[in-house]
């Protein structure tokens, strides 16, 4: 029986790199894909599945963070200031965590992740944005930056608009991070894509950095609760930690587009795993 | 012709080479040194509370006792009130159960000082954008370092 007991153990962590290298890749922070694998193969309960996953959200963005830092790509003042957003809202989501549907949840976010699904499909040719004009927030704010962009050869200089609205889709992957223990990563890359018109790699860098900090914020509630079960916790942070490594040199050296395509196909594969989840149907299980 | 302050904004008073640009680089780089730090000792704790799980079979809790039921002595929820029967769930009994070498107890320690790394990343976001004068965005992340203390006492007084 001790030997089946380390066994899964050391499966868990296997499974968590293939989980981290995924995450970095498409910069979902993983817990999307630990969540279901802990609950549907391992029989894991889905309180502990939720404890393990946020450690792995902020194994995942605390050591990719560091490179995409240093390398100018993340813009920290966009980050900070929807962190506001995301870490009001995770405080929500972790305190209704007790009371509300995870069934309802598990749709909604389907639905959701069909709707970026289609709206990357979209973009997918494009590399660089379409050049825009800075709207009021982001002069006032000091949004627009640019980047050196390995793969073109240069650097990419880009404007922002829609703040306010990326504020409040924040709030709401704040309180989807706090509520599943995810780290909504695709919502944070949708919206600073799609509402804000940054280039797909410096919404996937400053997601990264932005998701460690909501899942700061929940962690330390599920922490107390007892969520966090160092059994399961363990091999999962370290998995996707060593996965993470790999993942994030590798989206140094891809092109935009080749970023886009990936994440088109996690999300339709995610799309259809919350579908089924919500209507109770569990593979595997 | 870009030129990168601190926090990734081309800064109108700040120009490549000259002392306060200079300063401003190295706090980028002691940042990015931080959060490596951070990680590699947390996971260096994780790792050894790990090891010592896998070679001595022993959780330091109430799972040993349950071993010859499987793996759903680890796996089975404990609940809120039981839970720290069988790992830690709040700092002291973290840093007493590492004291005594209880293996879930190291972990719980790693774990722990993983959740801290970001939040000491904003506080220390603090004080590069007071270093910049940028008196907007000290107040943002004041405001987004108290939501994550908050956090903290909300979950011990179990939320």
């Amino acid at each position: 029986m001790l030997f089946q007991i380390i066994g899964i153990f050391l499966a868990i962590f296997a499974v968590s790199v293939f989980a981290g290298g995924f995450g970095a890749l498409a910069g979902i922070g993983g817990g999307m894909v630990v969540v279901p694998i802990l609950t549907t193969f391992f029989g894991v309960d889905i309180h502990y599945a939720i404890g393990a996953s946020i450690v792995s959200v902020i194994a995942t963005s605390s050591g990719a963070a560091a490179t995409y830092v240093r390398e100018n790509i993340t813009n920290i003042r966009i980050g900070m200031f929807l962190e506001m957003g995301t870490t009001f809202g995770a405080l929500t989501g972790a305190f209704l965590g007790a009371f509300i549907s995870g069934s309802l949840l598990y749709i909604v976010f389907a639905v959701v992740l069909a709707i970026s699904a289609y709206l990357m499909w979209n973009k997918r040719r494009e590399d660089i944005p379409k050049p825009i004009e800075n709207d009021f927030w982001s002069e006032r704010l000091h949004l627009s930056n640019s980047y050196y962009d390995k793969v073109e050869g240069h650097e990419i200089y880009y404007n922002v608009r829609g703040a306010p609205v990326g504020l409040g889709l924040m709030y709401v992957a704040g309180l989807i991070s706090g509520l599943l223990g995810i780290g909504s990563g695709a919502l944070k890359v949708l919206a600073m894509d799609t509402a804000m018109h940054l280039p797909i790699k410096v919404s996937t860098a400053t997601s990264n950095f932005m998701i460690g900090v909501t899942a700061a914020t929940s962690a330390g509630v599920y922490f107390a609760r007892g969520q966090i079960n160092p059994y399961l916790a363990a091999p999962v942070a370290l998995g996707v930690l060593s996965g993470s490594q790999v993942g994030t040199n590798l989206l140094m050296r891809l092109r935009g587009s080749a970023i886009r395509k990936v994440f088109i196909v996690v999300l339709v594969a995610l799309t259809i795993e919350m579908f089924l989840k919500g209507f109770g149907i569990n593979i595997g299980g | 012709m870009a030129e990168h302050s601190l926090n990734s904004q081309p800064s109108p008073d700040a120009h490549p080479h000259d002392k306060a640009y200079e300063q401003l680089r190295q706090m980028e780089l002691i940042v990015s040194w931080i959060l490596r730090i951070g990680v590699i000792v947390s996971a260096i704790v994780i790792l050894f509370g790990s090891l010592l799980f896998v070679i001595t079979g022993k959780s330091g809790y109430a799972s040993d006792a349950h071993v010859s039921q499987g793996v759903s002595a680890y796996t089975d929820y404990q609940g809120e009130k039981s839970a720290n029967l069988y790992f830690p769930t709040n700092p002291g009994q973290v840093i007493s159960g590492a004291l005594a070498f209880k293996s879930f107890a190291l972990i719980a320690l790693g774990l722990f000082l993983l959740i801290l790394t970001p939040i000491f990343r904003v506080a220390v976001s603090v004080f590069t954008f007071a270093l910049e004068r940028d008196w907007l965005y000290v107040v943002f992340t004041v405001i987004v370092l108290a939501v994550l203390l908050v956090s903290f006492f909300l979950g011990k007084a179990g939320g």
